[in-house]
């Protein structure tokens, strides 16, 4: 029986949806498996439909604020007065926050390697990068998220009786309704807004406001000692910066050295640049965040150098 | 990631970025082959990555052209009525080496407008479960208790969603890049197979 394309493609397309969406049931796995075993035309249009669908991830990424304005404005902001009646509700019941903070205290934490996508109670959600530590406190007066190591992606539900505040390091990012990333290295953390405004606080001293507003496309970077620089992003460096939440690294001209660096956040495996110069060339390109091997291969194509797999990694000579 | 998401970001990042120039490089070469043909074709196309392993592919736009050549004279091969010169024709037909240069490629503004122009062209419901999932990042349940329907009904919305995405992919090859849908000109898609 001959089936047009066009029809294979929209089956392809649901079940693309439901399978990355979310964990199909037995029932419907075993039904996916036999379709997919039926053609290979209906595997390769799922592999393309599939493919079409995650990559719409980047380029939601890079509308980014754009599009979330868009829907804001169509949608009146139901989820605010849900907050609200939500924390009325504590408040009335009085005995119910033991229950409350036990059940919104949460650990998430994700491996070398991984991407984690975090749905937030409240309807804000949070993207952890590769080894990172969050936990999540929320209670009827506060958001509170403290991230104790790795880089963490927010997306912050309005809501203008509770701020969402996420503690990294010797500060505090306190934000209503906005979209930023912050990124804890050793003495350092970085703070990238996407959308809105966030306010940058002492974490150890919540009077002391290092800064007011901390803007769309800026990015602060703070010291231990609180000194700070803030520098202003194009909205491409901003996506680029945030291309890690679709498993990519995106580099534009870095320093080789620097390009490894960020590839050994997530990975195992390291790779090793043994040669000075070599370390200074710039790297362009989109990688897998999760292939290491690949991305050796392609720099020591392009930058005319090679490979040697050793014990602690992979060299670049 | 497990290795289905990986091979998926792997087709995006690496084959969905050259179809357009393989559906164009058809068209130009091999005048014989309907619009039907060459969606077929491309399917087989993905067909072949379903299995291989990818982790091996340097050039990933020479891989994909090479699997288009190999199922063209397969293809012509079976077809006994093709005539021997054919075979021949195929297989000097070159892959171009270059990629197109950057005033051809799809530059990421266009890529935006096209997904903005796609997003504004679907039914009300089924852009808003779109909204919800792509740029929320809501899950199809939660999608399903905001909009107070079923979620198998969300994932109708958002198969139609990735659907037009699927149609934007074909036209590429047609020089009618990130033109709104409706408004292809000089064919009409045929669908009397169906």
């Amino acid at each position: 029986m001959y089936r047009s394309n066009r029809r294979i493609d929209s089956e392809a397309a649901e079940w693309a949806v439901r399978s990355q969406g979310r964990t199909l049931g037995a029932a419907e796995q075993a039904e996916l498996d036999q379709w997919l075993e039926a053609s290979p035309r209906n595997r390769g249009a799922f592999l393309r439909a599939s493919a079409a669908w995650v990559d719409l991830d980047r380029l939601a990424a890079m509308a980014g604020s754009r599009a979330l304005l868009d829907i804001e404005e169509r949608q009146p902001p139901r989820r605010r007065y849900w907050a609200v009646a939500a924390s009325v509700a504590v408040l009335m019941l009085g005995a119910i926050p033991a229950w409350w903070a036990a059940r919104h205290h949460n650990v998430y934490t994700s491996e070398a390697g991984q991407v984690r996508h975090v749905d937030l109670s409240d309807g804000s959600n949070m993207v952890l990068n590769t080894e990172t530590r969050a936990t999540v406190q929320y209670d009827d007066a506060h958001r509170e998220i403290e991230l104790a190591k790795g880089e963490g992606f927010f997306q912050v539900a309005k809501d203008p009786v509770r701020p969402f505040i996420v503690r990294a390091g010797a500060i505090s990012v306190r934000a209503i309704g906005t979209v930023f990333s912050v990124r804890a290295s050793h003495h350092r953390v970085d703070v990238t807004v996407s959308q809105g405004l966030v306010e940058l606080v002492d974490a150890s001293n919540p009077d002391h406001v290092l800064r007011r507003r901390l803007g769309a496309n800026e990015q602060a970077t703070v010291e231990e000692t609180h000194r700070f620089e803030v520098q202003t992003l194009d909205q491409s460096e901003v996506s680029r910066r945030l291309g890690w939440r679709e498993g990519l690294l995106d580099f534009e001209g870095q320093p080789l050295i620097e390009a490894v660096s960020e590839m050994n956040r997530h990975n195992k495996k390291h790779i090793v640049v043994d040669d000075p110069q070599l370390a200074a060339r710039p790297v362009v390109g989109q990688f897998l965040a999760t292939d290491p091997a690949g991305f050796a291969a392609t720099v020591a194509v392009a930058l005319g150098a090679h490979t040697v797999e050793q014990d602690d990694g992979i060299h670049l000579q | 990631m497990d290795d289905d998401r990986v091979r998926h970001l792997w087709v995006a990042t690496h084959i969905l970025p050259h179809e357009g120039e393989v559906r164009a490089w058809l068209r130009r070469h091999v005048h014989s082959l309907s619009r039907q043909d060459t969606d077929d074709l491309i399917q087989d196309a993905y067909a072949r990555l379903w299995s291989v392993d990818f982790t091996h592919i340097t050039n990933a736009r020479g891989y994909l052209f090479a699997i288009i050549r190999n199922l063209l004279l397969e293809n012509a091969r079976r077809a006994r009525i093709v005539p021997m010169e054919r075979l021949g024709e195929i297989e000097m037909l070159r892959i171009p080496s270059e990629e197109p240069g950057p005033d051809r490629r799809v530059s990421a503004r266009q890529e935006l407008e096209r997904l903005e122009r796609m997003v504004a062209g679907l039914p009300e419901q089924c852009r808003r479960a779109f909204q919800l999932q792509k740029f929320q990042c809501l899950s199809q349940r939660e999608i399903a208790l905001k909009m107070n329907i079923t979620e198998r009904t969300v994932e109708k919305y958002l198969a139609i969603a990735l659907g037009r995405v699927l149609d934007a992919l074909k036209q590429d090859g047609e020089g009618a890049m990130g033109r709104p849908e409706s408004g292809t000109i000089g064919h009409v898609s045929k669908q009397s197979t169906d």
